[in-house]
């Protein structure tokens, strides 16, 4: 359980609590916030409640 | 980023003019990567290994360097050192590996060392003068093979962390997700079917080989013309490469004769840089076709198990994907994307999927197209294709009952926002051509398909001119048309004609980082930018009225390509039109420019559907696809033309990749087929017309409601196409590409 108000601080908070997150999240993640996924920015606000979800960093052609 | 200036009625978006650079194209005076020629300019070539795997015990260049027209040769010892590292991490160590082989070469064309010389042919000749010593290792190029205990080790310690204990070092990558117990699932359906499915790895096919013209100075100054989808990442990887400032080094974009994912990388940029600074000249370098085939990145090859439960009524009770992917002899097979997207367009209680990636002796994989995403549709859509058949219901009807919609549970995790697969299906359902009959002998097929869509590190910079004309920068290599939409989108919001705005593709110097043209990312992020770009240029249109006029700025708001009072009490004045207020800027305060630079987060998923008539002769094998139609979801089609264009393009390709397009490599780990000629591309006399229906739900991401559309059209043809060809031959198809030989064998194995 981490509290975060940004996705930057979701990622943080999520290494600081779990060391062991942090090669997943420097191999790349992205995190959707009710469904819109954030590819890579930190400072996508999180509203209480919100529904959070680390995924595999995507990549496109 | 907050949207709070949403539009849904158009004046110019929607519209289908001409595109700007079409004079260009069709008089050849356009130019692409070979058209660029510099001063005292070298040719270069590049030595490629005739071995899948061996060791590179010595390198003798002796007897090119004494070439009288030989100016400069060059290995792995010309590159930087740049630190290995696992899986994706060590991504410029896997692209100098690739550009450039240091201990080992990794496949059959990987380049070993490189001349520049006064012509290409002199170049040419004196490869023949580089003596390489290779100690030939045992090799593979299969998947299944590549995972299995007895596989020879490609490099020991490139899997990363995902990797669970036990398996073969040439797994580098896994990925597993999904929710609820699939088990549970499988027990409570009427059918289960589990099957195998195979697709071979095929090429992006882009007409245009890459080539580009490079210049390095000993002061670490550089200027590069190269062919590429994204001219930062070649900056940012050819500086790391060489070893030099990444801002020293300016990067133009050429024209560009086709990507698809291909050119989102370097392959020659960094040999013909690396050649220019020990010559002191620029050189320039074009691949062969063959080279292009043997060194530049295909898609991954795919190996795939799928079981899917269904109930007598069509209800999905559990699905499972195992997707194994070979990507070459480097990370990056993205077994994750086909996992993620496979059963991305159901609404599953239960779901499971694995993905892997697995090096092989075969080309460093690159983008193709929402890359993984088909191979993963054409096993998922052939099982509940034949879930459909056994259980006697309509294709359609089960893919609607089961579609995912806003607030599902995407099977790689969150819920959807708004999406448009149920429009796509009803649509699918009322088009003629799902009610057409069938002649003997022809199958139909159906499929959805799912692609993510990206946004991406976007600058864009608009400038106005004092007849009121303006030019738009923008760092998103054209790939589809994409400055026709960037011009209709300013075009928009400035109120001025679409032909009085010249979109230009700048070069690195002029603009902030501009992440590669790829995940249908340009028309949604780059479009993003150019209208908050417009509309900061409009703020000081604005602002210019209002001291003109003497009143308060927030007085004045921008209507129809003109200033004019926002209300009674502002003031009694004549609109006021954009080249009004540029006519005299310069004494007014200056030039007016608008900018916008961002990363959007909004892309908005996308899916589709497809609808494919197909007709097999059982004499040859041949199949002939005799009706196509595409349905996909835009979120609204900026330049509606260049929309139906990216459809027929992915049904295009799809009908290569279904058919008769594959990588053969023989007992030797060469490739087989390196040219047009033995790897079958489709042309036009092959392609029905493709037939396009664009739905538009509006993506909440994006201040028009775009979504992108490059993608999604390459994810269902594989799946639609087997199905089709599987009901018209009356019998499964579970390997592509479907070419010839392998249809008669399948139907003489069903008697």
């Amino acid at each position: 359980m981490v509290e975060a108000k940004t996705t930057g601080e979701v990622l943080r908070e999520l290494v600081r609590a779990h060391p062991q997150l942090q090669g997943p999240i420097d191999a790349g993640v992205s995190i959707a916030v009710d469904g819109r996924i954030i590819a890579s920015g930190l400072s996508e606000p999180i509203a209480p409640g919100s529904e959070v979800y680390l995924m595999q960093r995507l990549r496109g052609g | 980023m907050a949207l709070d200036d949403r539009k849904s009625e158009f004046t110019f978006v929607g519209t289908r003019p001409d595109r700007p650079d079409g004079l260009d194209k069709v008089t050849g005076r356009a130019k692409f990567g070979a058209d660029m020629s510099a001063p005292g300019m070298l040719h270069g070539a590049i030595l490629r290994s005739p071995h899948a795997h061996a060791r590179i015990v010595k390198i003798d260049t002796s007897k090119a360097e004494e070439h009288k027209d030989v100016k400069a040769i060059v290995t792995r010892a010309d590159f930087a050192d740049v630190p290995f590292k696992p899986g994706l991490e060590g991504e410029f160590w896997n692209v100098l590996e690739n550009v450039m082989a240091g201990d080992k070469a990794l496949y059959d064309g990987h380049a070993v060392a490189a001349v520049a010389a006064t012509s290409a042919l002199a170049a040419r000749d004196a490869l023949k003068l580089i003596e390489v010593e290779y100690d030939v290792l045992p090799h593979v190029t299969d998947v299944d093979k590549a995972m299995a205990a007895d596989a020879p080790v490609i490099r020991e310690g490139a899997a990363d962390y995902s990797v669970p204990q036990g398996m073969h070092p040439n797994v580098v990558r896994y990925h597993e997700s999904g929710h609820g117990d699939v088990e549970a699932g499988f027990a409570e359906a009427d059918l289960v079917i589990e099957d195998s499915f195979v697709t071979e790895a095929t090429h992006q096919g882009y007409i245009e080989p890459h080539a580009c013209l490079g210049a390095l100075g000993s002061d670490g100054k550089g200027e590069l013309w190269c062919c590429t989808q994204g001219h930062w990442i070649v900056q940012k990887t050819c500086a790391a490469l060489l070893g030099i400032e990444t801002s020293q080094l300016r990067v133009t974009a050429s024209e560009i004769g086709g990507g698809f994912g291909g050119k989102t990388t370097v392959f020659i940029e960094p040999v013909a840089l690396a050649l220019s600074r020990k010559a002191n000249r620029p050189v320039k370098i074009v691949m062969s076709r063959s080279e292009v085939f043997r060194a530049t990145g295909p898609t991954a090859s795919a190996s795939m198990d799928v079981k899917i439960g269904m109930k007598k009524d069509g209800t999905i009770t559990a699905a499972q994907g195992i997707f194994r992917l070979q990507g070459g002899a480097f990370p990056g097979a993205p077994g994750d994307m086909t996992a993620m997207c496979a059963f991305a367009p159901y609404d599953l209680t239960n779901v499971r999927q694995v993905g892997y990636d697995v090096m092989s002796n075969r080309p460093k994989q690159a983008a193709y197209r929402a890359p993984g995403a088909p191979m993963g549709a054409f096993a998922v859509e052939s099982v509940l294709d034949e879930l459909c058949n056994q259980l006697d219901l309509d294709p359609v009807d089960v893919r609607l009952k089961n579609a995912a919609q806003e607030g599902t549970k995407a099977s790689y995790g969150p819920r959807y926002e708004r999406i448009g697969l149920v429009e796509t299906l009803e649509a699918a359902k009322a088009h003629p051509h799902y009610s057409a009959p069938l002649e003997p002998g022809q199958g139909r097929g159906i499929s959805c398909g799912f692609w993510f869509n990206h946004g991406g590190e976007t600058s864009v910079s608009l400038a106005l001119s004092e007849d009121g004309s303006a030019q738009v920068m923008v760092g998103t290599p054209d790939i589809g048309g994409s400055r026709a939409s960037m011009a209709l989108m300013a075009a928009e919001v400035l109120g001025i004609p679409y032909e009085n705005i010249r979109v230009t593709i700048a070069d690195t110097a002029s603009l902030g980082y501009n992440d590669v043209s790829h995940g249908s990312r340009v028309t949604y992020a780059s479009g993003l930018a150019t209208i908050k770009a417009a509309k900061h240029a409009v703020e000081k249109l604005c602002e210019r009225a209002a001291a003109k006029w003497g009143i308060p700025v927030d007085a004045v708001k921008w209507q129809d390509g003109c200033a004019v009072p926002s209300g009674p009490n502002a003031g009694d004045f004549d609109p006021m039109p954009l080249a009004d207020i540029t006519a005299d800027m310069g004494r007014t305060g200056g030039p007016i420019s608008g900018h916008f630079e961002a990363t959007p987060e909004g892309a908005g998923v996308s899916f589709g559907t497809h609808i494919v008539d197909a007709e097999v002769d059982p004499e040859t094998g041949k199949t002939s696809i005799t009706r196509y139609t595409v349905i996909q979801d835009a979120g609204k089609a900026i330049h509606p033309t260049y929309v139906e264009g990216q459809f027929q393009g992915g049904a295009a390709q799809g009908i290569g990749w279904a058919l008769n397009e594959e990588y053969i490599y023989g007992d030797d780990g060469r490739l087989q087929n390196s040219i047009f000629l033995d790897y079958r591309i489709p042309v036009a006399s092959d392609l029905p017309m493709i037939d396009t229906v664009i739905v538009e739900v509006p993506n909440p991401g994006h201040p028009f409601g775009v979504r992108g559309v490059g993608e999604t059209g390459i994810v269902p043809p594989l799946a639609a196409i087997a199905n089709a060809v599987s009901n018209a031959a009356g019998v499964r198809m579970k390997q592509l590409p479907m070419s010839p030989p392998r249809i008669l064998a399948a139907l003489k194995a069903n008697g």
